[in-house]
């Protein structure tokens, strides 16, 4: 039952972030599914395996501050209806 | 020869004329602006690089030039500083940030090439805010020259990012400047040092050798003491460059010929809400000067539109990628702005699709800009709601009773559109307030004739700090 659980946890894993695996696992020994995260706590994540380096704690948490908030302003950008017909503020032109 | 000061606050226009009349050598005047670079610069944290062997010989080919009959025009002998974005062949180009200060580029940006083909002398790299502030900053101390300051009253900002521009003309220690603006940048500094910045349509002037922040949103202006001033040296910047595929052949002639009819300008409606009440009454005498020889139509209200979360969308994603070099290898960590580094990192996590929502939003932004605008030569605000900021306390200290009015240039600059801020009086601790003029895409030449009539009625250009 166990190792069953973890196939499906592997597959579901695949498809989602570092930090929701690692996060997940010790409720999964459980049979109960991943704490629900925010999208800033996820992206935080991502952020300290790419740049953690180069932040410190404090920054991290700055950093997940800021992430919530363009989190936010990718909502309220939403709030604006667009249709499949709405072309961005750019154009291609093929090189002669 | 020493000159005076009267003469080094001269406007282009008129120490062009001398020039050309033999009445004054653009030697003396490269050595007086040198000199006065060296002593003020400082005090205003300014200056980045004096370029002061480039200057002199520059200075004296203009002066054989002009005896031999060979006039290049109005910029001919005519000293100039650079935002020390704008690359300089051999002279460091430092983007006003700790890991940049020993940047220096094997070429000369297009707009170095155009001023020195115009015979002006490039008498020094000015100071900035650090990477034109691309990820925010909240104290005036954001460069590693340390706060920019007005001429009028050291203890405050002279705004940015164009800060050593701004000030540099204000003190009269060139004859212009060249600054930039992604969203704001030359336009606050205008209005906080009491000089007249003209932010251009995108695409009128080649960005190719300016560091770029925002590819979409970057656009390189004048600085002068006065509007025709800024006429004179966008007529010599602007143009087609195969170089920057941005930009566009429009014809621009400076000045225009005046119109039959008055003026249509219109004033945004709230700009003058729960602002400094100084600004208010400065701006409502502006308004009784320009009903003069403008119909003032009712208010326009401006659209609500997410302009704010769109253009900081754009600028972040944007920025992020051109300096995904210096992110990754934790290079902004040396920036002064200690949350520049972690702002670039979240930056760093806006997706493709958010980016893309934000120019798909901009594209109805454009429209209904456009559309705002097709009725009117101008729309016309202030400049900024308060005075200059303190530099001891962080912006979001200062000034907490005022609002910033409607996104006039976070709207303006989406769309791409020009601005124009000149001076139009004094507020508290002696700083100077500012009008804008705002208009549809390439109305530069219209803009600048309404404020060059505007200063023809009044001398708030002409006023000078104490230094």
């Amino acid at each position: 039952m166990q190792s069953t659980n973890r196939r499906r946890f592997m597959k579901n894993a695949a498809l989602s972030t570092a930090g929701a695996l690692l996060a997940g696992a010790p409720a999964l020994a459980q049979g109960q599914p991943p704490p629900a995260r925010s999208q800033a706590e996820v992206l935080a994540e991502i952020v300290r395996l790419r740049f953690g380096q180069h932040l410190s704690e404090a920054q991290l948490k700055s950093t997940q501050q800021r992430l919530g908030r363009q989190v936010a302003t990718s909502e309220q950008m939403k709030r604006t209806r667009l249709t499949n017909g709405d072309e961005p503020a750019f154009v291609f032109v093929p090189e002669e | 020869m020493s000159l005076d000061e009267a003469t080094l606050y001269l406007t282009v226009r008129e120490l062009g004329n001398r020039i050309r009349a033999g009445r004054l050598s653009p030697v003396a005047l490269t050595e007086a602006y040198l000199d006065r670079l060296q002593k003020i610069g400082p005090r205003l944290n300014a200056v980045v690089t004096v370029t002061r062997e480039l200057a002199l010989q520059q200075a004296r080919d203009a002066e054989r030039d002009m005896k031999a009959g060979n006039n290049r025009g109005p910029l001919h002998g005519i000293p100039y500083g650079l935002k020390d974005l704008v690359a300089t062949r051999g002279i460091p180009t430092t983007w006003g940030g700790e890991p940049f200060r020993k940047q220096v580029f094997d070429y000369d940006a297009t707009v170095t090439r155009k001023l020195r083909d115009a015979g002006a002398v490039l008498v020094a790299k000015l100071a900035m805010v650090e990477i034109a502030g691309g990820f925010g900053y909240n104290n005036a101390d954001a460069s590693f020259s340390g706060p920019g300051k007005t001429p009028w009253n050291l203890d405050y900002w002279s705004g940015g990012s164009s800060s050593g521009p701004g000030a540099a003309v204000a003190a009269g220690l060139v004859g212009f400047t060249i600054g930039s603006e992604t969203s704001g940048s030359i336009i606050t500094p205008a209005a906080y040092c009491g000089v007249s910045g003209l932010r251009p349509t995108y695409g009128r002037v080649s960005r190719h050798g300016a560091m770029a922040l925002s590819w979409t949103l970057d656009k390189l202006g004048p600085m002068c003491r006065c509007a025709d001033d800024c006429g004179l040296v966008l007529a010599a910047m602007a143009g087609r460059d195969p170089l920057d595929a941005s930009t566009v052949a429009k014809p621009f002639g400076h000045p225009e010929a005046k119109p039959a009819k008055k003026y249509r300008i219109a004033v945004i409606k709230d700009a003058t809400t729960n602002i400094m009440p100084a600004v208010r009454e400065n701006f409502e005498q502006s308004l009784k000067v320009l009903a003069k020889f403008c119909d003032v139509a009712d208010a326009v209200t401006f659209p609500t539109m997410p302009f704010g979360p769109v253009v900081g969308t754009i600028v972040s994603a944007e920025g992020a990628s051109a300096f995904r070099n210096e992110i990754e290898a934790g290079r902004l960590k040396e920036l002064k702005t200690a949350e520049m580094h972690p702002a670039a990192c979240a930056a760093s996590m806006i997706g493709a699709v958010d980016y893309l929502q934000a120019m798909r939003l901009r594209s109805k932004m454009q429209k209904t800009m456009a559309e705002l605008y097709a009725k009117y030569d101008a729309l016309i605000a202030p400049a900024r709601t308060t005075v200059s900021y303190p530099i001891a306390r962080n912006f979001n200290e200062s000034y907490m009773e005022y609002g910033f009015g409607p996104p006039i240039i976070q709207a303006g600059n989406l769309a791409g559109q020009p601005a124009l801020a000149i001076p139009n009086g004094f507020g508290p601790n002696n700083l100077p307030t500012g009008i804008q003029f705002t208009g549809k895409a390439w109305s530069e030449a219209r803009l600048l004739s309404i404020a060059h009539a505007y200063q023809q009625a009044t001398d708030w250009h002409t006023r000078r700090p104490t230094l």
